[in-house]
């Protein structure tokens, strides 16, 4: 059971899910914050790791338990085979290129660029 | 089809009448219920949430870019298309965490009576639209404050 890779995305999208809770809820407070603020106030605050700490946790737990989710959902309905297998590549390739992406711009403002 | 027509005539040969066999059924066959309604909402609104990362993705490269790349993303974010955009996430947002937890509560073995079910389904609807609305009228309300 341990080590069915099934079981394993199954208990891990539960994971991700759970420290998603927090996290989004800080997110959504942040937003609300900061609401209508320009890049000036936006640059000072990120410049804090207890704004980028966070905000790169949310990204990297979010875009895992995305990559679980659409993964489910083409396991499910995708049922070409070559299809299924180039679905779930993009689908990795696209969670991978948002990770980097968002963690070097989170990179770029904490240590200014 | 001529696989088809052969096997509708062998069942005409015994009596049968063809193209009547059950098939299995698919979802526009059900009558709509609050959990089967829920349960195809979660996986419509995670898919709409994981069209939203690109976007939340291009905001944060925007601010870590240059002023003309983040006057552009706000932009967007301000305009007609992008308020529709937000107010859909911002639902589908609600809705998949109050879900996601009923979900969790399941897993935990918990709220699996018919009763339970419907309870915390209507508790799960009626917050992520309430939680929805409150956002946005707050949102809205301190917008013309500075």
């Amino acid at each position: 059971m341990k080590h069915n890779v099934e079981v394993r995305r199954w208990v891990w999208q539960r994971l991700s899910a759970l420290g998603l809770i927090p996290l989004t809820l800080w997110f959504a407070a942040m937003l609300f914050e900061h609401r209508g603020a320009g890049r000036g106030e936006i640059l000072a605050w990120l410049v804090s790791p207890v704004a980028v700490l966070p905000l790169a946790a949310l990204l990297a737990v979010m875009l895992f338990h995305m990559n679980l989710g659409v993964r489910e959902v083409i396991e499910d309905y995708v049922h070409n085979a070559r299809c299924e297998h180039a679905a779930l590549r993009a689908n990795n390739l696209a969670s991978w290129l948002l990770a980097l992406l968002g963690i070097a711009a989170l990179a770029r403002l904490a240590f200014g660029g | 089809m001529r696989l088809a027509s052969r096997a509708s005539s062998d069942l005409r040969s015994y009596g049968m009448t063809p193209f009547e066999r059950p098939l299995s059924p698919h979802l526009q066959i059900y009558r709509p219920q609050l959990t089967s309604v829920l349960s195809i909402l979660h996986r419509g609104t995670g898919l709409a949430l994981a069209i939203g990362t690109p976007f939340l993705v291009w905001w944060l490269v925007a601010a870590a870019w240059s002023d003309n790349a983040f006057a552009l993303a706000q932009a967007f974010w301000g305009s007609w298309l992008g308020l529709v955009f937000l107010f859909g996430w911002s639902f589908s947002l609600f809705f998949h965490l109050l879900n996601g937890i009923r979900h969790l509560t399941w897993d935990a073995g918990w709220g699996f009576a018919l009763k339970s079910t419907y309870a915390t389904g209507w508790a799960v609807a009626i917050g992520s639209i309430g939680l929805t609305v409150i956002a946005w009228v707050l949102g809205m309300a301190a917008r013309g404050q500075p």
